[in-house]
């Protein structure tokens, strides 16, 4: 063949750029990614997985959890809001400032009721003379950046999922179908883990319609011995197991429950920022006092009464 | 095999293909430099210089930046405090700020500690630990001893000032509904002039100070 020295540089180049373009420029944008820390609170992210979530994993794999559960939660766009908390002394004054930004904004009945949403806009650019307005004449205002789109609505996530998410996932699972919703955030949004044993035990027990399947041979139906297991299920109705017999997970069950609990895919970080949320009021409630009141220390005389095991 | 070998010969064969340089046509170019074109612009529109930290809908780091969180404002101060709470008070004044009875760990809801106007007291409090009883609310309170946190906090003396200013911001606002920022340098100034103190502070010792 006369140009196989061609077809050899050609073919060379083509491969070549394909392993660029799909392996080393990834590699080299990301491929030092470490734990970062969150903004503003700079708290560390991601945290490693604890043992047991890490065993679950791998159960997550094993059972093609992946096939119908995407975890990456989308985002279109950014909306930012601007809330007046206060007007200030001067309210007036406040007012007049405002409405020299914007005749909308700067009217007394906006300044009934606070804090109360002032406007949203799409660039933060925007937002930025209102908050000079109002901070100049005395008032305070608060700037929210909130993701939009179409996942985070369906409640989802908070933000969308970045590559930070993943950095110590081993084999990362962000799937690619959606037969069932979203796992990115499912530890946030169902935290109650025996919520997720009687999911995972008897789906529609739990979500009407679900089409999930049952994975019921991660419990074991064992007879009910002098009394019921503390982790037995709590079911009722059509799942609940026959009189005398108990659903108790397995190490399978309790590992992979341990994983989706894990998920938390919400931190505000620098590449993904959203406002996070206010941290929440303090308990004036006077009742935990006073039940916190009724605790009382052991004495050793105490202890010693109780029947000691040891003879 | 009856086929004449002779018929086959007689389609006059076609010419033998040759390998030569041919210039390429117009049309091709001018494809090419359309989708050169419009991926430069897609790029410019989408590609955020292969950045790590640019995402959709950001396109290049200083928006990104534009969107962050405002720093060094009281929110800011609230979250870090929040967190240098969990980690060094809420064992034992809990996360809600009720405190422990069963520890004598008084609670800082609603103290008149926690209400007093500067944030002085609670400065030195933190950073050197108390020893003996403490009246909040009218109710004698006795853990013992409370541990000088402050001084056990990691870092030099300017992150320590930093960080007990925080604690002190986030117990105030969240506690005492008093939202003003203690600022490290009055930290740093109240340390000073306590640096020498090795023992704990008693109340008969905070009393003495300007609330």
């Amino acid at each position: 063949m006369k140009s196989s020295s061609i077809v050899f540089l050609a073919a060379f180049i083509a491969l070549s750029a394909s392993w660029g373009g799909f392996v080393l420029a990834p590699q080299l944008q990301l491929g030092r990614a470490d734990q970062t820390k969150t903004v503003p609170a700079e708290e560390k992210y991601p945290l490693a997985r604890p043992g047991l979530a890490q065993q679950g994993a791998e159960v997550y794999r094993s059972l093609g959890c992946v096939y119908c559960h995407s975890q990456q939660v989308g985002q279109n766009g950014v909306k930012v809001e601007v809330v007046l908390l206060d007007a200030g002394t001067n309210a007036d004054n406040t007012i007049s400032a405002l409405a020299k930004v914007n005749a909308q904004l700067g009217k007394p009945e906006n300044f009934i009721g606070l804090p109360k949403k002032l406007t949203e806009v799409a660039d933060i650019g925007a937002a930025d003379s209102i908050v000079k307005a109002v901070t100049e004449s005395g008032g305070k205002i608060e700037v929210n950046v909130i993701p939009t789109g179409a996942d985070i609505s369906r409640g989802w996530g908070k933000r969308r999922t970045v590559a930070q998410d993943f950095i110590y996932d081993s084999v990362v699972q962000p799937g690619t179908r959606r037969a069932g919703p979203d796992l990115a955030n499912v530890g946030s949004r169902l935290a109650d883990a025996n919520w997720q044993l009687r999911h995972l035990y008897a789906p529609q027990a739990e979500i009407k319609g679900s089409t999930m399947p049952a994975y019921r041979f991660l419990f074991e139906k064992r007879k009910v011995g002098k009394v019921t297991s503390a982790d037995a299920l709590k079911l009722t109705g059509e799942f609940a197991p026959p009189a005398g017999f108990e659903i108790v997970p397995t190490d399978d069950a309790r590992a992979l429950v341990a994983y989706l609990l894990s998920l938390h895919a919400e931190a505000p970080l620098f590449e993904s920022p959203v406002t996070p949320p206010p941290a929440p009021a303090a308990s004036t409630n006077t009742t935990i006092v006073a039940v916190r009141a009724e605790i009382k220390n052991y004495t050793a005389s105490e202890l010693l009464s109780v029947e000691g095991t040891a003879k | 095999m009856n086929a004449d070998p002779k018929q086959s010969c007689s389609v006059a064969s076609e010419a033998e293909p040759t390998a030569t340089m041919t210039p390429m046509p117009v049309w091709i170019l001018g494809l090419m430099f359309t989708l050169l074109f419009l991926g430069a612009w897609y790029f410019d529109l989408y590609g955020g210089w292969f950045e790590a930290k640019v995402y959709a809908p950001y396109s290049s780091v200083a928006d990104v930046q534009r969107f962050q969180p405002k720093k060094g404002g009281i929110a800011d101060t609230l979250a870090r405090g929040r967190k240098l709470y969990a980690d060094n008070c809420a064992v034992c004044h809990m996360e809600t700020g009720v405190g422990n009875p069963a520890n004598g760990c008084p609670p800082l809801v609603d103290s008149e500690w926690v209400k007093s106007p500067s944030p002085t007291r609670m400065i030195m409090l933190i950073s050197k630990g108390l020893a003996g009883p403490i009246t909040v609310n009218g109710k004698v309170w006795n853990s013992g001893v409370m541990l000088a946190v402050g001084d056990s906090l990691p870092g030099d003396e300017k992150e320590k000032a930093e960080k007990i200013a925080a604690i002190a911001t986030y117990v105030r606002f969240q506690f005492g509904k008093i939202e003003v920022e203690t600022k490290p340098a009055q930290a740093l100034t109240i340390r000073e002039s306590i640096k020498d103190r090795t023992a704990n502070f008693t109340e008969a010792d905070l009393l003495k100070v300007e609330p």
